[in-house]
């Protein structure tokens, strides 16, 4: 198909990217590392909106996926010399396969019975991590050796920064791409109801299995960069605790919606700095459950639907109203 | 194959004998009949005969007792409601079901996924194949748009639609997809007099543009005699009648079941 966009619309890529690009060159290192942890947080919740804002099943296995890819990276990183490359599509393979295997249960059961199952492959989780110490390094975790290509690692914070970006990035098209796209019908349409889903031929079960799949790969990517970035893996980064701040942070910033993950992203690694600069560190769960109830009753569609919203308005305020049913000109045949 | 008499066309649809038991109480107890392929046929009949349930039964969205269902000849029972679609059975529901939030062109061509061959990798990546196939999904839904009314609107977002209008896009999304069968329970239900007139009208330019076999549930006995051929009447999960609307409508155990007690 022709390319139909404006200019200006073929433009917006840029003026999107540009920012991503400068701006490891003006931020401090610690503001660089914040950064970095919102890239990495974009990617996760992408994966995350895949499964439960775009498929509609809701998922707290997400921090699996990004541990699966962490340990996947921990151990690569202490007993092969592959570069991160290898990492990352050995975590996406793997975390993708396990991704599969814990959407096998939403074939029968949906809703909060299927969240718990989706707990329980959190516990499966933590008792393997625990249980296999001497790979996984029990509770006490392991440390990352800095990863990368050649000679280029991610010792220089600089270089994480960058594979988050293009991880970041890499997933934003993915959802992009899904939400103009049959797969992204699909999962619309068993998101509505398995009648309407089934009744057009979409076979729910390997709708549901993709999301899932997608949403491990996406989650285990997320955990590789997150390895070399902090360092080191332990289990307490992946409990069900995790899964629920990335919910929040997906439902805050907007379900099913690309830039609902960014703003989600921002807002989870920002608030708590913000709350530590004011001196008041443990107000953050407090103030964060509020937020989250009030956004839920006032705003569903999160802070990216409220931005949906007023551009709506802006458009619509232009536009014809809604046309009742008319009757259809007899067309001449050409 | 059942026999037929003599000069009608075959039947794409053959019911036999079908019972089904909801709870404990009878829905349908033993239904029988034959639809003719291409025609526009008529499924009426007072709230709670079993209209929506054989609707159910044909598109396995539940398992009859008893009874057996054949499209084309073949027994259906056993199969599940994605390979009925994929074989060329569709359906609308009473109720209204849309992608709400997204496009009218979104939702007719949901209607095209039953020709999905691209795999995953593929359809994210983009492929000749897969080009090819959104080329000609998007030629069949511009069309059924346009016999339909609707080419105007493709870019609106269904949830901005009066309910008309929506019907109109959830009857297209079944259109699209090029049934051979196509089940429409009640698609003018809740609709005023000009409107359902509008509906109907619609319906049946796109199934004679189609050619497609179309089983329609409507109550307006006016509007089944001139929209509808063969029909059949069900009262209390039975067949009452069965003809032409004429014929059905003259049928005294008709006249007694339907407007004995119905709306009028
Ligand atoms: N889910 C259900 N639970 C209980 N009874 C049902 C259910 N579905 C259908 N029935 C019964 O089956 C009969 C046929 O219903 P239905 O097929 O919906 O009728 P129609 O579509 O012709 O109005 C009714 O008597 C109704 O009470
Ligand atoms: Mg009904």
């Amino acid at each position: 198909m022709p390319d139909r966009r404006s200019p200006a619309r073929r433009l917006r890529p840029v003026l999107l990217l540009a920012p991503l690009v400068v701006l490891p060159l003006l931020l401090d290192s610690f503001s660089l590392y914040q950064a970095t942890m919102i890239l990495i947080y974009v990617t996760a919740i992408i994966g995350l909106d895949i499964v439960f804002g775009r498929a509609g099943v809701l998922s707290v296995a997400q921090a699996v996926f990004i541990g699966i890819g962490a340990y996947t990276a921990a151990w690569m990183s202490r007993t092969t010399t592959v570069s991160i490359g290898v990492e990352l599509i050995a975590a996406a393979v793997i975390a993708g396969l396990a991704a599969i295997l814990v959407g096998l249960p939403a074939l029968r059961v949906s809703g909060l019975r299927l969240a718990i199952l989706t707990f329980a492959f959190v516990e499966l989780f933590q008792w393997v991590v625990t249980t296999f110490a001497s790979i996984t390094g029990g509770t006490q975790g392991l440390l990352v050796n800095p990863g990368g290509f050649g000679t280029v690692t991610t010792a220089d914070p600089l270089v994480g920064y960058g594979l988050a970006a293009v991880i970041a990035l890499l997933a934003t098209w993915l959802v992009i791409r899904l939400q103009r796209n049959p797969i992204g019908r699909s999962m619309a349409a068993v998101k509505n109801s398995n009648l309407l889903a089934e009744s057009a031929g979409v076979s729910t079960v390997r709708t549901k299995l993709t999301a899932f799949m997608l949403s491990g790969m996406l989650g285990g990517l997320a955990g590789v960069v997150l390895a070399h970035v902090s360092g080191s893996v332990t289990p307490a980064g992946f409990t069900v605790f995790s899964s629920l701040n990335l919910l929040v942070a997906l439902i805050l910033g907007g379900t099913g919606r690309v830039h609902g993950a960014w703003l989600g992203a921002a807002y989870v690694v920002l608030m708590p700095e913000l709350f530590a600069r004011l001196g008041i560190p443990n107000a953050y769960p407090i103030v964060n459950g509020a937020v989250l109830m009030l956004l839920l009753v006032v705003m569903p569609g999160g802070i990216a639907g409220v931005l949906d919203g007023i551009r709506d308005r802006v458009r619509r305020s232009g536009a014809a109203p809604p046309p009742p049913l008319t009757p259809v000109p007899e067309r001449s045949s050409s | 194959m059942a026999t037929d008499q003599a000069g009608r066309p075959p039947a794409v649809l053959e019911v036999r004998d079908v019972r089904v038991t909801v709870n404990g109480v009878r829905a349908l107890g033993g239904v029988s009949f034959d639809v003719p392929e291409g025609s526009l046929f008529g499924l009426i009949g007072p709230n709670g005969a079993g209209k929506t349930t054989i609707m159910n039964v044909i598109s396995a969205v539940i398992t009859p007792q008893q009874g057996s269902v054949r499209f084309r000849g073949e027994e259906l029972t056993g199969t599940g409601t994605v390979a009925r679609v994929r074989a060329g059975i569709l359906r609308s529901f009473q109720q209204v079901r849309l992608l709400e939030g997204m496009s009218v062109l979104d939702n007719l061509l949901l209607g095209r996924e039953r020709f999905r061959v691209v795999g995953l990798l593929r359809q994210i990546g983009g492929s000749r194949t897969g080009r090819r196939q959104a080329r000609r999904d998007l030629a069949v839904v511009e069309e059924v748009a346009a016999v339909l009314g609707l080419s105007d609107l493709l870019h609106r977002d269904v949830q901005d639609l009066p309910f008309g209008v929506r019907r109109l896009v959830d009857v297209g999304r079944a259109f699209a997809a090029e049934p051979d069968l196509l089940l429409l329970d009640e698609p003018a239900a809740g609709l005023d007099v000009t409107s359902r007139r509008l509906l109907l009208e619609a319906i049946k330019r796109a199934q004679s543009t189609t050619g497609a076999t179309v089983m329609l549930v409507e109550h307006d006995v006016d509007m089944v005699r001139r929209a509808c051929g063969e029909s059949v009447v069900l009262s209390n999960g039975e067949v009452l009648a069965r003809g032409t609307p004429a014929e059905v409508l003259a049928d005294p155990a008709v006249l007694r079941a339907y407007f004995g007690r119905s709306d009028a």
